[in-house]
């Protein structure tokens, strides 16, 4: 079967910056192994033409996965992705902040309005892909 | 009497087209304005369209009356009566039915998503189906320079309606390889056109078949220079002309439903949904926050402009230009 093209969705009237939404979809392809090393990924010009947004929002996007490790950006080529070693282990605060990140986004569901249970179905099913 | 069934028919073919023009764009568009698929289909949405036809059909009638009675030496009366009022009137109640439908349109939706896949960023490239068209010039050329001795001095190039000669061309570079030329540049300019539309619009903005139209008449357009550029050398039988022409639209027709069934096929893209304020009178548009060069046309099929982009303007000055170019490169060498 052939392997499913993955999508990239904004919400140009969330609060959360583009950039910043473009970052979390792409981090979130690449953990679930939807973009895989060797992949590449749509030129910086291409992206922002199909979402209809500026060139420097992509491009700052594809920066900061750059500097997570993510992507491999050389000049006059397109963005790669490359076969990350993930770091052996966060720092304490670092850990601290990503707790909190998961609270605060559980009580963002629940404000608007999602039931508890579908909220702990939705976090089962992270943790369950997180096993596998 | 032939001037004035010609231009009849053409009048006859303008006003079908004016008939048509709300059926034409995207199920997702009534008047210029995206509404969803269900108020276009919806009692509204149908009321408007009827609305429309009707008030449209007597404007037809008097047209195609005037085309037919009015003598023709009242050249200026007839260009008025069958030509720009029919015209004015179409664009007239197009404008109202639109105002009437304005509260319909949807919002320019803030969810926005794209594929994450290098295909278009690669397809610039790979157009690679324009090079037959320009070896089949070559090839042409070519033969003519191995036969170069056997070329008459001066050849015939047009003929008459009795079937005699009343152009000619002579043996030299410009009377021989002018039409190959003019063939190539007229090819390019096609592959150009195609080139820069894939470049810089968005994918839901493009229909296959559009393309498919682009490169066969580029095919076309490469065999009937071809054809006339072995003149110097063989006569073309006229009767090839009208084979020619009916094997041209028949393979242009075939591949352009089989690139519509295969997008059925496939599933169609959602429909391209650009902000309402950006667009004036339903066929100007200009978003300078929006990257791309051409959008999805909201009145009629294809692509316009977005004016709003300074690379657009460029583009249009170059798509101006080449056609101008090519108009005097032809008077030069159709010259004497």
């Amino acid at each position: 079967m052939a392997k499913r093209t993955p999508v990239i969705r904004i919400d140009l009237a969330s609060p959360v910056p583009v950039y910043r939404q473009i970052v979390d979809s792409l981090r979130t392809h690449l953990v679930d192994g939807d973009l895989a090393p060797g992949d590449l990924l749509p030129s910086v010009r291409r992206l922002a033409l199909e979402l209809g947004i500026t060139f420097n929002t992509v491009a700052q996007a594809y920066r900061q996965l750059a500097e997570e490790g993510w992507l491999d950006l050389q000049h006059g080529r397109r963005a790669a992705v490359i076969d990350r070693h993930a770091p052996s282990g966060a720092s304490r605060e670092k850990v601290a902040e990503f707790k909190r990140r998961i609270r605060q986004m559980a009580a963002q569901m629940r404000a608007e309005g999602l039931s508890p249970r579908a909220i702990a179905a939705e976090l089962r099913l992270v943790a369950e892909k997180l096993e596998v | 009497m032939s001037i004035r069934l010609y231009s009849s028919l053409i009048l006859a073919f303008v006003m079908a087209s004016l008939h048509a023009l709300p059926f034409l764009p995207r199920p997702e568009r009534l008047f210029g304005l995206a509404v969803p698929r269900e108020v276009r289909y919806g009692m509204e949405g149908r009321q408007a369209i009827r609305r429309y036809e009707l008030h449209l059909l007597p404007w037809t009638a008097a047209a195609l009356v005037a085309s037919i009675t009015l003598p023709l030496s009242w050249a200026a009366v007839w260009l008025v009566a069958a030509s720009l009022l029919p015209l004015y009137a179409a664009g007239w109640i197009f404008a109202r039915r639109r105002t009437e439908v304005r509260h319909l349109a949807l919002p320019a939706p803030s969810l926005r998503e794209a594929r994450l896949t290098d295909e278009d960023d690669r397809r610039f490239w790979q157009m690679l189906s324009f090079v037959p068209p320009l070896a089949i010039l070559a090839g042409t050329a070519l033969y003519l320079h191995l036969h170069w001795d056997q070329i008459p001095a001066r050849f015939p190039i047009h003929w008459g309606a009795d079937g005699a000669p009343n152009g000619w061309s002579t043996r030299s570079f410009a009377g021989v390889y002018g039409p190959l030329l003019l063939g190539a540049i007229v090819v390019l300019f096609i592959w150009g056109i195609l080139a820069i539309t894939v470049w810089g619009s968005r994918r839901s903005a493009r229909h296959p078949a559009a393309e498919v139209v682009q490169t066969v008449v580029a095919y076309v357009i490469a065999v009937a220079f071809s054809l006339a550029g072995l003149l110097p050398l063989h006569i073309v039988p006229l009767g090839a002309l009208p084979a020619f022409l009916v094997a041209s639209f028949g393979f242009l027709a075939l591949t352009v439903w089989l690139s519509v069934r295969r997008r059925a096929e496939t599933g169609a893209q959602a429909a391209e949904i650009t902000p309402e304020a950006c667009w004036h009178g339903g066929g100007f548009y200009y978003n300078p926050d929006d990257p791309a060069l051409f959008v999805e046309k909201r009145i009629g099929l294809g692509w316009t402009f977005n004016f709003g982009n300074r690379m657009s303007w460029i583009v249009l000055a170059l798509l101006l230009l080449i056609p101008a170019g090519l108009v005097f490169l032809a008077t030069q060498f159709t010259k004497g």
